[in-house]
């Protein structure tokens, strides 16, 4: 199969998955116990108070009274023009909601990635190419903790030991302080508060979000940190005991050339690639850690709409989430496609 | 003469009988078994599950205090003797609860495992042994699963189900968990339906429902049990965040992310309130990791030398 069209073949393909996502918050935004003309009015009282009209109005706005199916097709019509429904807790279209805060999380997500990254690679191939050593037990240890600890019960305590106890990091209430918010306040204009600020020539609003970050960005990225390590690691040592390794060093080559220019660049074919698959587990870790640093993000919004029973938020969240997946699952697919021609013809 | 004939081959010991005829299984478990034990990590990990299921079966016997029992006079006091994990905002001795929290998390946890195993397997083996349109459209429905992180899905299965209990992500959680089983049992099926002994034992005239169960489950059972061991721990971090987020277990629960959330507002004056629970998550989760890569390893054959 040719490149150009495998892509197509896999861009058709997300289509039906993307259907599905959108019937599952159609089911699910119809076996919500609560009657949606008390929700819309705001409580029995009003519904009992309520001119008729305005109820009959109501029930046809929301297609009450139509048969499921028709009821599906515009649910489908809405979603694909944007519509995800009021929210009853911002007095806001959900999507308006959503635009507003989703650079938060994004800007976490990636800074989390980047660190995960870095972190992931360097003890990867330290503890390949100290295998069984100190180094290696150190990073199994370190990686083990890393999918076994709950994330918010790790962000707590470094709150707890860093900002409570030694104070280096401000205050977790967040993406910059009061104070800077007020005396240099960032322009919105891509929405990520670090590039705004550094398009704005913004410093000292910049080194603020930036020493707020670190914190949430770490505890984050600490999964996908452990998983990263362990998938370099075996990769590594698949490639060190490749044929052109040896050759490599039977011809005298220096052992970090060889580990890093010729090792390192074919063990992170499938590093990379999966670090996409890793972007789930941020996404969805975020609800937690932003809840726990107050990060005006998706994740808190999900947090603050459930204690406020905000269904039309919440589907919101679970749709545009599942449909970022979507869409994550199809780059890293995409990326197979390029790097390795094999998966093209299964 | 035929009865005595058919009646002396089944005299003796059943056991020796049932030992004689499973020689060669028995073999393979004793080597299994010693595989598993050469890996310290996997007898790491068995030890932890061990000592949580032990901790938890006997967490009567094991518990100072009434996990339930409001106590105002003592609250927010710093682990001592008395106390040995310190007590909570309630006055509660959190060594107790967190002991008890051991039954409600382990417990959620087996039942949302075995319940999704049941589902996977009848769905898994329906759909890999018919094959065709049935088998397509499982496996569209399944997709749609997988499309969306199973936090946030079952975060959004338990607010449209509108109360907030255990019960609840309980049942959401199952939602999100089978399609992953019934896919593993699935690909196993259409695996093993390939085999040429299959064929085989179906020209010797065996019938379906005697190849599923003797051949396609029994080939079946290793995989599960490793994703089972695995998914005990996710589902146990599940929950913890699921509570911890304010969906499941309700306030004073002894639930180890319940207890979290409820020491977040006290984690300044008694930081003991949020350590000790959280120490019990990830020990459970860690132990369940470990287990998991320790019976795959065994379990593999491709792994196995």
């Amino acid at each position: 199969m040719k490149l150009r069209d495998y892509i197509l073949k896999r861009l058709l393909l997300t289509i039906p998955t993307i259907l599905g996502v959108m019937s599952i918050t159609f089911v699910l935004s119809h076996i919500i116990p609560a009657d949606p003309i008390v929700m819309w009015l705001g409580g029995p009282e009003a519904v009992r108070l309520a001119r008729p009209e305005v109820i009959a109005r109501i029930r046809d706005s929301l297609h009450l009274d139509d048969p499921l199916w028709i009821q599906y097709i515009f649910y489908i019509k809405a979603v694909l023009q944007g519509d995800l429904g009021m929210s009853p807790m911002t007095h806001n279209p959900v999507i308006v909601d959503l635009i507003r805060l989703l650079p938060a999380t994004i800007e976490l997500a990636l800074i989390s990635m980047m660190i995960a990254l870095i972190i992931g690679i360097v003890a990867g191939v330290m503890s390949a190419t100290h295998k069984d050593g100190l180094a290696d037990h150190a990073s199994r240890i370190f990686s083990l903790l890393g999918v076994a600890l709950p994330n918010f019960w790790l962000a707590l305590i470094l709150q707890l030991v860093f900002y409570y106890y030694l104070g280096w990091f401000p205050d977790p209430g967040g993406r910059m302080t009061d104070l800077t918010a007020w005396t240099h306040p960032v322009q919105r204009i891509t929405g990520f508060l670090l590039i705004d600020s550094v398009l704005t020539l913004n410093k000292v609003a910049f080194f603020d979000v930036a020493i707020h970050t670190i914190m949430p960005a770490i505890v984050l990225g600490y999964r996908s940190v452990a998983m990263i390590t362990r998938l370099t690691r075996s990769s590594m040592l698949e490639v060190l005991k490749q044929d052109y390794i040896r050759t490599a060093r039977a011809g005298g080559l220096k052992e970090k050339v060889i580990i890093y220019k010729h090792a390192l660049r074919n063990a992170l074919v499938p590093t990379v690639t999966t670090a996409g698959m890793t972007f789930s587990y941020l996404l969805s870790g975020s609800l937690a850690v932003e809840m726990v640093f107050y990060w005006p993000g998706i994740g808190w919004y999900s947090g603050q709409s459930i204690t406020m029973l905000d269904y039309p938020a919440i589907q919101g969240v679970t749709l545009v989430v599942g449909i970022i997946f979507v869409f994550m699952n199809l780059i890293v697919d995409l990326l197979y496609g390029v790097l390795d021609p094999r998966v093209r013809y299964e | 003469m035929k009865m005595d004939k058919k009646k002396e081959s089944t005299n003796g010991s059943w056991y020796r009988n049932w030992t004689n005829e499973h020689q060669a299984q028995i073999k393979d478990l004793k080597y299994t078994i010693h595989l598993f034990r050469q890996s310290k990590l996997a007898m790491g990990g068995f030890l932890l599950v061990l000592g949580v299921v032990l901790m938890s079966v006997f967490a009567p016997f094991l518990i100072t205090h009434d996990p339930y029992s409001l106590n105002l006079p003592e609250r927010g006091l710093p682990p001592s003797r008395e106390h040995l994990f310190g007590t909570d905002s309630n006055g509660m001795d959190i060594y107790s609860r967190c002991v008890w929290g051991g039954r409600i998390d382990l417990s959620v946890g087996f039942i949302i495992v075995f319940i999704s195993t049941a589902v996977g397997v009848v769905v898994g083996v329906t759909t890999g042994y018919m094959g065709g349109i049935i088998d397509e459209v499982f496996m569209r429905i399944t997709d749609m699963f997988f499309a969306i992180p199973s936090l946030i899905l079952a975060m959004a299965v338990s607010a449209a189900l509108g109360s907030r209990s255990l019960q609840t992500i309980m049942f959401s959680m199952l939602i999100v968990s089978w399609p992953g089983y019934a896919r593993l049992i699935r690909g196993n099926t259409l695996a093993v339906r390939e085999e040429p002994y299959i064929e085989a034992a179906k020209s010797l005239g065996a019938s379906s429902l005697y190849i599923i169960f003797k051949h396609v489950l029994l080939n079946a059972v290793a995989p599960v049990l490793v994703m089972a061991t695995m998914d005990l721990g996710s589902i146990m971090l599940l929950t913890a965040s699921l509570s911890f987020i304010g969906m499941g277990a309700q306030p004073g629960t002894p639930e180890w992310g319940r207890m979290i959330a409820d020491g977040r507002n006290f984690m300044r004056s008694s930081p003991w309130m949020i350590t000790f629970p959280g120490i019990f998550i990830m020990i459970s989760v860690l132990g369940f990791n470990l287990l998991g890569d320790g019976l795959r390893d065994v379990l593999d054959p491709r792994l196995r030398r």
